[in-house]
């Protein structure tokens, strides 16, 4: 304990700096600015910056990221409770009873229930990272190839199943995506792979250029192929206004406090954690509730426990990325390249190798939420005038600062093109189901997959029954196996039920 | 037996046509890693794991377009601003280092803004003349990040770092 406390105070002392602060408050700024804006989400903020991070050094451009994931999920509910237009997909359930709230003239205690919930949850997530971390880590030293190989299979296989499309179709983007992670040099044996000869092409295709195009150029694409967002007005929220009553008070803590456990184990799972949490927690909180029938109706605790629940999965989906090296969200994959462009690569020796940017990012969330605490409620009114900014103003801005953004990941026009058509590829396949995210998934865990299968297969001799006789990595590919199966079954069993009802129902109007 | 509507039908051939691009593209990756060594299994060489990708790639493209389903997300609303938009992509991409980010950045802003219903020439400008100027300010001077001058070369630095 004394150790911890220890760690986290070198951690204040480094994220503390005047640098430091500037760049977590600056993160934390943008972040509650892209989480008001419809449409343009985390990832494709993060997408967007990450080239202001390459002159960077590895703390500062982690501590700027790290600012935008957090501070996006502070802004996401402002225009979802004054506006009912969810800034992001994990406000969307925030909007169910936080509109209703202001309807009622409740909005001021909706976004004051909001912002302290998020804090209080992003704390609750930023201990269990502080202590589930290096533990984690700890352990994770005792993996050899066979242990991480079956643990990124699993994560892949995980992250199928809960995207929300089809299996299908998240597993044929993943393998697309590991297809593209072999261009460039073999890592093991030296062996160029479809470079094609070019000199460009060695190093392999460059993974903020990449997620620039499908984040950055497809999400521009899709806005100028959507409606336009029309400014609405705006319901005005006075300071005075911003305290909840004791009765709003009372039906929000237990609320928070759930919302925060839900999305802290939610956040260890692969997938869009954030969404799933929240409709998770407004769930549960709709079952517990004494006034069921009040949700979607303004019930404050279906605008508690959701928003808790978003924010404690910000800090928990650090876990496996800062001890394993394992992202399994897009927003932690783009975290991960931050730290990649650097030259570092998380994993179990993050922590002991360099203590100053594990800690000093924990520390810097803390200070980050606390600036957000203190100057989103003041602000809301000036954060929510921010979607009357006219669209053509805001998309050109931000297809400028994704040309530079392009050019600058390797200052030539090789990154400006991977963009380019890898954001038109992307926007060409949304609408039919392909998500983008196992792409970007399969990209980064490639490399990881490959390297820990060759080595198992020759540290088995090619005998691939060992794994079997590995207790963890043999029970994690047999939970893979069972996962993918389940997945099957329900896949078969979900159209054969159907047809049996929609001839139970037939047969009756038939003999009527 | 459901007999499929119309829409459903250009849904599902549609995906089909998806599908079939993805299984396309699979398997000329496949052909090429076909090329690299596989090794051995006890000593897998640098074709091993990019087979197996591809192959699961085909395998799940086959699959997406046998069994491609009827329903289908709406698609786009509207085609043509995303297509303007592309090829102005591409425009911008062919003319970056000749012209420099000042000039194809205007370019860009300009024919954007009006694309997305700036009809005034005075809102068009409001945006498309200062942006590429602050953003190739900040980035080259802030951070520190090279971009190309084009044929502002002569007159760039020495304006931005006001040795004029």
């Amino acid at each position: 304990m004394t150790e911890l406390l220890d760690q986290l105070g070198h951690g204040f002392s480094v994220a503390s700096s005047f640098k430091n602060l500037i760049l977590a408050l600056a993160g934390a700024f943008l972040g509650t600015v892209v989480g008001v804006l419809p449409g343009l989400g985390p990832t494709a903020a993060m997408s967007l910056l990450l080239p202001l991070t390459f002159t960077l050094d590895p703390l500062g451009a982690v501590i700027l990221l790290a600012g935008i994931w957090y501070g996006s999920q502070y802004g996401g509910s402002t225009t979802a409770i004054l506006l009912n237009m969810p800034g992001e997909a994990t406000s969307v359930v925030t909007a169910y009873d936080g509109y209703q709230m202001a309807l009622k003239g409740r909005a001021g205690a909706a976004l004051f229930v909001a912002a302290t919930g998020s804090f209080f949850a992003s704390l609750v997530g930023l201990v269990g990272l502080a202590v589930a971390a290096p533990a984690l880590a700890d352990l994770a030293l005792r993996f050899g190839p066979p242990e991480y190989f079956a643990l990124a299979v699993l994560g892949l296989v995980v992250l199928f199943n809960v995207t929300g499309g089809s299996l299908h179709k998240s597993a044929l983007m993943a393998a697309l995506g590991m297809m593209v992670s072999c261009v460039g040099l073999d890592s093991l044996s030296g062996t160029p792979r479809f470079t094609f000869g070019s000199a460009h092409m060695l190093d392999g295709f460059d993974l903020a250029a990449i997620i620039m195009g499908v984040y950055g150029i497809s999400e521009v694409m899709e806005q100028l192929s959507s409606r336009v967002v029309k400014s609405a007005d705006i319901a005005r929220v006075r300071l005075r206004d911003l305290y909840p009553n004791l009765n709003e008070l009372r039906r929000s803590l237990a609320p928070i406090v759930r919302g925060s456990g839900v999305g802290f184990v939610i956040g260890l799972v692969p997938g869009p954690a954030g969404v799933i949490s929240t409709f998770l927690s407004y769930r549960l909180e709709r079952r517990l509730s004494r006034h069921p029938e009040e949700f979607g109706k303004g019930a404050i605790e279906g605008v508690a426990g959701p928003e808790a629940a978003n924010n404690a999965v910000t800090s928990s989906s650090l876990i496996p990325l800062l001890s394993l090296g394992l992202p399994f969200s897009a927003p932690a994959a783009i975290l991960l390249t931050g730290f990649m462009i650097h030259g570092i690569s998380p994993g179990p020796m993050l922590i002991s190798n360099s203590p100053e940017l594990f800690w000093g990012l924990v520390a810097s969330m803390v200070i980050g939420n606390i600036a957000l605490l203190v100057l989103n409620l003041p602000l809301v009114g000036l954060f929510a005038s921010l979607i009357a900014i006219p669209k053509h103003y805001l998309i050109s801005v931000v297809c400028l600062l994704l040309l530079a953004g392009a050019y600058a990941a390797s200052g030539s026009m090789f990154t400006v093109w991977i963009a380019v058509i890898s954001g038109i590829v992307a926007w060409w396949l949304r609408p039919y189901g392909y998500d983008p995210a196992p792409f970007v998934l399969g990209m980064v865990l490639g490399p990881l997959v490959e390297k820990s299968l060759r080595r198992s297969l020759a540290m088995y001799d090619g005998d691939i029954t060992q794994f079997a006789h590995n207790p963890l990595a043999g029970g994690m590919l047999a939970l893979t196996a069972l996962i993918l199966l389940g997945a099957l079954a329900l896949r078969i069993v979900r159209p054969v039920r159907a047809a049996r009802e929609f001839h139970a129902k037939k047969a009756p109007s038939a003999q009527g | 037996m459901k007999s499929l509507s119309k829409t459903e039908i250009q849904g599902r051939t549609r995906q089909r046509v998806v599908a079939v691009v993805l299984a396309v593209a699979s398997l000329a990756y496949l052909m090429l890693a076909l090329q690299l060594p596989w090794g051995r299994v006890s000593r897998p060489g640098s074709g091993f794991f990019p087979q197996i990708a591809a192959g699961l790639g085909l395998v799940l493209a086959f699959g997406s377009a046998l069994w491609a389903r009827r329903e289908l997300d709406p698609p786009p609303a509207e085609y043509r601003k995303p297509l303007v938009f592309s090829a102005l992509l591409i425009a911008v991409s062919l003319l970056l280092e000749p012209l420099g980010f000042i000039l194809t950045g205007t370019l860009l802003t300009a024919v954007l803004a009006w694309q997305l219903g700036a009809s005034k020439v005075w809102q068009v400008a409001a945006v498309a003349l200062p942006a590429p100027w602050v953003m190739h300010y900040l980035f080259v001077h802030a951070f520190e990040i090279k971009l190309p001058a084009g044929l502002l070369a002569p007159w760039v630095a020495p304006m931005l770092t006001g040795q004029v």
